[in-house]
């Protein structure tokens, strides 16, 4: 080594070619990318491409970048998924290569799928990072499904857990649990029968603060402790209450750590009102945060609403506690910055293919975050 | 000073810290360059701290893996960090303005001088900036810069760029900065 180093431009040379294939050198480096561009630099060489597939490399990678900013995949007809980045404004077609996709949930990075034409009984589940595009089946034969939903926090595990709910084989009004743990791949059912009626609306619950949350009928909000396999209620009359018989649409959403109750009136142009789930005086309850007018904004880009509005999602900006709302309007997809008042239109979709005026190109449940991750499925 | 000197416990100015500060050590590059440094400054290095510890230095360190231009920057960070008095805001500025600078090629010499001398604030620092550079660039830049052939068929590398669209959008241009 001494030896070939004798002037600067073959210093160079070999120092490029050095840091390039001394491993340690090199994961340090590539450790500090973003997974975008970790995911371009496969491409590189193959001894790259195997260096930044390890599980090792993913797992570091995943804890040092906690908080990327969320794109989305959006879902505009059975087999047709878009990437859409709200900070570039990019619109690209998405492939998903499995047969009848449908995405449903999407928790920090991974995503659950559930895949089979609806007129097959034979359905398949996967969790799948659409970043690195692995996925894993979850082996799940299961006729009488209620609910799945996935619980993911790499920042406390690199593990994930999914959680199963069906009907038992005696009645169709109790059901089961069976839990999915990444670890062991393996399905573990617990002992407690649960009643049926509780988990009707388990498919729209998140996962916030270690359980899943959702709303239940009546006025209640349920979540499943999952490590320790409670679950518990606790009013929500504070939401409820609110909306009446103009209550179009009550959602959970969970963003960077804040869960949200996204409510939309249909009446006093199109309101939508946030409430933040938070600890006051030791009681946990809802609290109004914001309030914003859907009508409002349509307006001050010369659009109407037609009553037809889609919350893609509430994010976070460069700031913690920037919070903005990105929503979907025929046409349309716009911006809302709660904390400033600003507005701005992110993407038109009106030269799209799919576009059909008044009409919305894709629905709630057709909108999920896709945020950058390298975790392992 | 004087009344740190009437502390109970004994809370002297440690005199070891002390002759630390003014032995010097003479730091010899690959190309037979010679360098002088404070030894306070040059343990800032954990390997060059474990060549003294060992006492195996006999006044001269030889860095055979080290040319003298790296050297000689390697110094200027080890002295800094050395300093008397230097705020940690004003250490970071340094760190800032004496990597933004320098050269991909630069930023390769004092990642390996880093690696080599164990110095670990510097190496975060170098290595953070390097992939700062490379976080927008596109394939080709990478390797042109890090000298790799491609052993990739351009129809494996077509199929890459296919599934993952998202990651290939909004590349920068491969111009140099």
């Amino acid at each position: 080594m001494e030896g070939e180093i004798t002037s600067t431009a073959t210093t160079t040379t070999s120092a490029a070619e050095a840091v390039a294939y001394t491993d340690d050198v090199l994961v340090e480096i590539l450790l500090f990318l973003p997974a975008k561009s970790i995911i371009r630099f496969k491409a590189v060489s193959k001894h790259w491409h195997s260096l930044i597939s390890t599980s090792s490399f993913s797992h570091l990678h995943t804890l040092r970048h906690r908080k990327p900013q969320p794109s989305f995949i959006l879902r505009a007809a059975p087999s047709l998924f878009f990437y859409f980045n709200p900070t570039r404004k990019k619109f690209l077609q998405f492939h998903l290569n499995f047969a009848h996709p449908r995405i449903l949930q999407s928790c920090h990075g991974l995503l659950l799928l559930e895949c089979g034409s609806s007129l097959s009984v034979n359905r398949d589940y996967y969790v799948y990072n659409p970043t690195t595009r692995d996925s894993r089946n979850l082996l799940l034969e299961k006729e009488s499904l209620l609910g799945l939903r996935l619980a993911f926090d790499p920042s406390k595990s690199p593990h994930y857990k999914v959680i199963c709910v069906s009907s038992t084989s005696y009645s169709i009004h109790f059901c089961e649990i069976q839990v999915y743990d990444s670890e062991t791949r393996t399905w573990k059912r617990l002992d407690k029968v649960f009643t049926s009626s509780d988990f009707r609306k388990f498919n729209d619950g998140v996962y916030w603060n270690s359980g899943i949350y959702w709303i239940a009928s009546g006025d209640q909000i349920l979540s499943f402790d999952i490590e320790n396999s409670v679950l518990e209620s606790s009013p929500a009359t504070m939401i409820t209450s609110r909306g009446g018989r103009s209550l179009n649409m009550v959602h959970l959403m969970e963003s960077s750590g804040w869960m949200h109750c996204v409510l939309h009136k249909d009446t006093l142009s199109s309101l939508l009102l946030v409430y933040e789930y938070e600890v006051k005086d030791n009681v946990n309850d809802w609290y109004l945060k914001y309030g914003v007018s859907f009508d409002l904004i349509a307006a001050s880009f010369g659009e109407r609403t037609y009553g037809k509005i889609s919350v893609m999602g509430i994010i976070t900006g460069e700031r913690k506690e920037e919070l903005s709302l990105v929503f979907h309007i025929p046409g349309k997809i716009l911006v809302y910055r709660f904390h400033d008042g600003s507005s701005e239109e992110l993407l038109d979709l009106r030269l799209v293919k799919f576009y059909r005026e008044r009409q919305l190109q894709f629905g709630y449940h057709d909108a999920y975050q896709f945020i950058e991750s390298l975790a392992p499925v | 000073m004087a009344r740190k000197n009437r502390n109970p416990v004994g809370k002297n100015v440690d005199p070891e810290a002390q002759k630390k500060k003014t032995r010097t050590l003479t730091l010899k590059s690959s190309d037979g360059q010679e360098f002088s440094i404070s030894e306070s400054a040059a343990v800032l290095s954990i390997a060059i701290e474990n060549m003294v510890e060992d006492d195996c230095a006999g006044g001269v360190i030889p860095l055979p893996l080290v040319d003298g231009g790296t050297l000689a920057r390697v110094i200027t960070y080890l002295n800094k960090h050395a300093e008397d008095g230097a705020s940690d805001e004003e250490k970071r500025k340094f760190d800032e303005e004496f990597v933004s600078g320098m050269e991909m090629g630069v930023l390769f010499d004092v990642v390996l001088a880093a690696n080599y001398l164990d110095i670990r604030g510097l190496l975060r620092e170098v290595r953070r900036r390097i992939a700062d550079r490379m976080k927008n660039k596109s394939v080709e830049w990478v390797r042109k810069t890090f000298h790799i052939e491609s052993d990739f068929t351009p129809e494996e590398e077509e199929q890459m760029k296919k599934e993952f669209a998202w990651a290939w959008e909004g590349v920068d241009s491969d111009v140099d900065d």
